[in-house]
């Protein structure tokens, strides 16, 4: 385990740097939403609200998850790491990064929102806010886009230069898919899609832990895919 | 000492006849200690193993011996083995050839004493 | 104890066969030479010791126990890459640090010893770094990591004579210190030569020698003199690398030096010598 603690040490410091600096913007972001909003909002007592840090740390994790393979891998090999070992340090530095970040979101949302009228993610779909359930959302939310970013950048280390244009085109064709399929079948899979979406998310009955469980599985499914590719990795040569 | 890594003898048997030749001008005294075979592998950018192979071999005569924990140490009487050994073969390489090229050169042994006299002479003007 | 055995290792790329079933066995506490041409299959063979690429068929395995995957047989080799692994973003002296994380017996002190003796500074990043720096900041990365098993694949890239001539003795102090395995594998073969103690040859994929660097120069010798007496010394006798200077000619001959004829060579007038490992290299795997 203190090995394994070793490789997620170095991949933390990864995170570190590019996290003060996301956290400088947001901070920064705050500070000029409320003074912008206390100098020139008259009616305070308005519908209207703020939102949009917690799909903001989302794509931040996203991109995370996408940049924290590539250099990392190297550097591991570099120092005749196992893939075994660099893989369940991946899995102990994503799960740390998003109970950090669910953390730090959820702070930054619960401060705001008794400054301004500020609505989270979370509060805008389930309309409601309790914080067991804003964390765990987060965090599992969180720890799925990082997931999925990892194995993105896995694929495209692994294929060559046919399969990443295949694999970068592929959005496009999953699109005209759905619209074909939903031209064909007269609405019923975008129907289908979209009580995936409702049920998964826990829409349905209102139940956010639904979502929580669903986010998890997507995390555990990304990971074990990036395992499959990970096992036999060759260093590029 | 010289080692000459283009010559067809064996670079530990070249690094033993040069520690002797240091030990025959003094360089090395008797019952002190020599370089390391670190040091001279090192200096001369030779395996360790080939650097201790020539050590040994003079170890092996009694020329050196090992002080544990210290180092190497020329042995007593050093000097005068070597002088045999190289009296021998002085003998065996240098005479016998010259011998044997001078009896085809139909030269005598008084005239071959003549010459060595004469270029003595001349070494010491 | 750390003895390396290749059994049987094949690997291809696609159709082509980039190692042929290579059976090799590395004992401990030697310096190996390991030698090939460009793309002979030298950095293959190293990668596949190292897990960082897998074999089709065969195991390699250290003291008895697969490489493949296993962190207690990588963690006692160290491996200096000819490609830089190494995040470009971070200091030496950072890298110093981290490799100490990976491995524990890494000497710090020596590293930054040694870095100062070759005038690397520390405090660079490793994208500043010209070529030869690289190679001298790896081989430092390397000298230091107190692994019981080094490999240097072609450490002294891009080095000028001076920093060559220092690599090499702080190889032999480094070895004299606390002996451990070293690979080097390389194709500038005359300077390293008498540093090693055996030699791996290989060509096109396949083993073809395996032996110490004094019983392979015992398989050639050089002879010289003038070009007709040479030509009869050598009538009917395997030679390569013949020079010719005017009348003056000097071959090496391919035959136990055990064999070579005294008495005609002094009748003819010629002189034998040694035979450059270099030549024989390159008669083993120019065909």
């Amino acid at each position: 385990m203190n090995n394994i603690l070793k490789v997620s040490k170095y991949q933390l410091r990864d995170f570190k740097a590019a996290m003060i600096i996301y956290y400088g913007i947001i901070l920064a972001i705050s500070a000029i939403i409320i003074i912008s909003y206390f100098t020139f909002v008259s009616n305070p007592d308005g519908n209207g609200h703020f939102s949009g840090f917690g799909s903001s740390a989302l794509i931040f994790m996203f991109i995370s998850g996408l940049n924290c393979f590539k250099s990392n891998f190297k550097f591991m090999q570099a120092n005749n790491v196992s893939r075994k070992r660099f893989f369940l340090a991946n899995i102990v530095t994503l799960i740390l990064v998003s109970a950090f970040m669910a953390l730090l979101n959820s702070v930054l949302s619960n401060v705001l929102s008794r400054i301004i009228p500020y609505r989270d993610i979370f509060e805008q779909i389930y309309q409601k806010h309790f914080i067991l359930a804003d964390l765990t959302w987060f965090f599992s939310l969180f720890t799925f886009a990082t997931s999925l970013g990892w194995f993105i950048t896995m694929l495209y280390y692994k294929c060559n230069s046919l399969m990443k244009t295949i694999v970068s085109l592929s959005p496009i064709f999953v699109i005209a898919l759905i619209i074909t399929l939903n031209y064909i079948t007269d609405g019923a899979s975008t129907r289908g899609i979209s009580r995936f979406f409702t049920s998964t998310l826990g829409l349905t009955n209102n139940n956010p832990y639904i979502a929580v469980l669903s986010f998890l599985t997507g995390f555990v499914v990304m990971t074990a895919l990036s395992w499959l590719l990970l096992r036999r990795m060759p260093i590029k040569e | 000492m010289l080692l000459d890594f283009n010559s067809e003898k064996p670079i530990y048997i070249q690094l033993a006849e040069a520690i002797e030749d240091d030990i025959l001008k003094g360089i090395f005294e008797e019952e002190t200690q020599i370089i390391s075979t670190t040091e001279i592998s090192v200096n001369f950018k030779i395996n360790p193993a080939t650097a201790g192979k020539g050590i040994n071999l003079l170890v092996d005569e009694g020329i050196l011996y090992k002080k544990r924990g210290v180092g190497m140490f020329v042995s007593t009487g050093a000097k005068q083995k070597i002088l045999t050994k190289r009296k021998e073969s002085f003998y065996r390489e240098f005479i016998m050839s010259l011998l044997e090229e001078a009896s085809k050169l139909n030269i005598s042994k008084e005239e071959i004493i003549t010459m060595i006299e004469r270029s003595s002479k001349n070494e010491q003007n | 104890m750390s003895k390396i055995e290749i059994k049987g290792i094949t690997k291809e790329y696609g159709t082509t066969k980039a190692l042929d079933n290579i059976n090799l066995t590395i004992e401990p506490n030697k310096i190996y030479g390991l030698l090939g041409r460009n793309g002979a299959g030298k950095t293959t063979l190293l990668n596949l010791m190292t897990n960082k690429l897998f074999p089709n068929s065969g195991e390699i395995t250290l003291d008895g126990q697969t490489v493949f995957e296993n962190d207690k047989a990588l963690g006692r080799i160290f491996y200096m890459m000819e490609k830089n692994l190494y995040p470009l973003g971070l200091k030496v002296k950072e890298i110093f640090q981290w490799t100490k994380e990976y491995y524990p017996s890494f000497d710090t002190k020596y590293a930054n010893e040694l870095s100062a003796r070759f005038g690397l500074d520390v405090n660079k990043k490793i994208k500043a770094l010209s070529t030869g720096y690289s190679s001298i900041f790896k081989a430092i990365a390397a000298l230091a990591s107190n692994a019981d098993i080094i490999i240097f694949d072609e450490p002294i890239l891009g080095l000028d004579a001076n920093h060559r001539d220092m690599f090499y003795k702080e190889l032999i102090a480094n070895y004299s210190e606390k002996p451990k395995t070293m690979i080097i594998s390389t194709h500038l073969i005359e300077e390293v030569a008498e540093v090693l103690e055996e030699v791996i040859i290989i060509d096109k994929g396949k083993l073809i020698r395996k032996e110490s660097v004094e019983q392979l120069l015992t398989t050639a010798y050089a002879v010289s003199g003038e070009a007709s007496k040479v030509d009869e010394y050598i009538n009917g006798k395997k030679v390569i690398g013949a020079e010719t200077m005017g009348k003056f000619k000097s071959v090496v001959v391919l035959e136990d030096i055990h064999k070579k004829n005294d008495m005609l060579a002094k009748e003819l007038n010629l002189e034998f010598a040694k035979a450059e490992l270099q030549k024989l290299f390159i008669s083993l795997t120019n065909s």
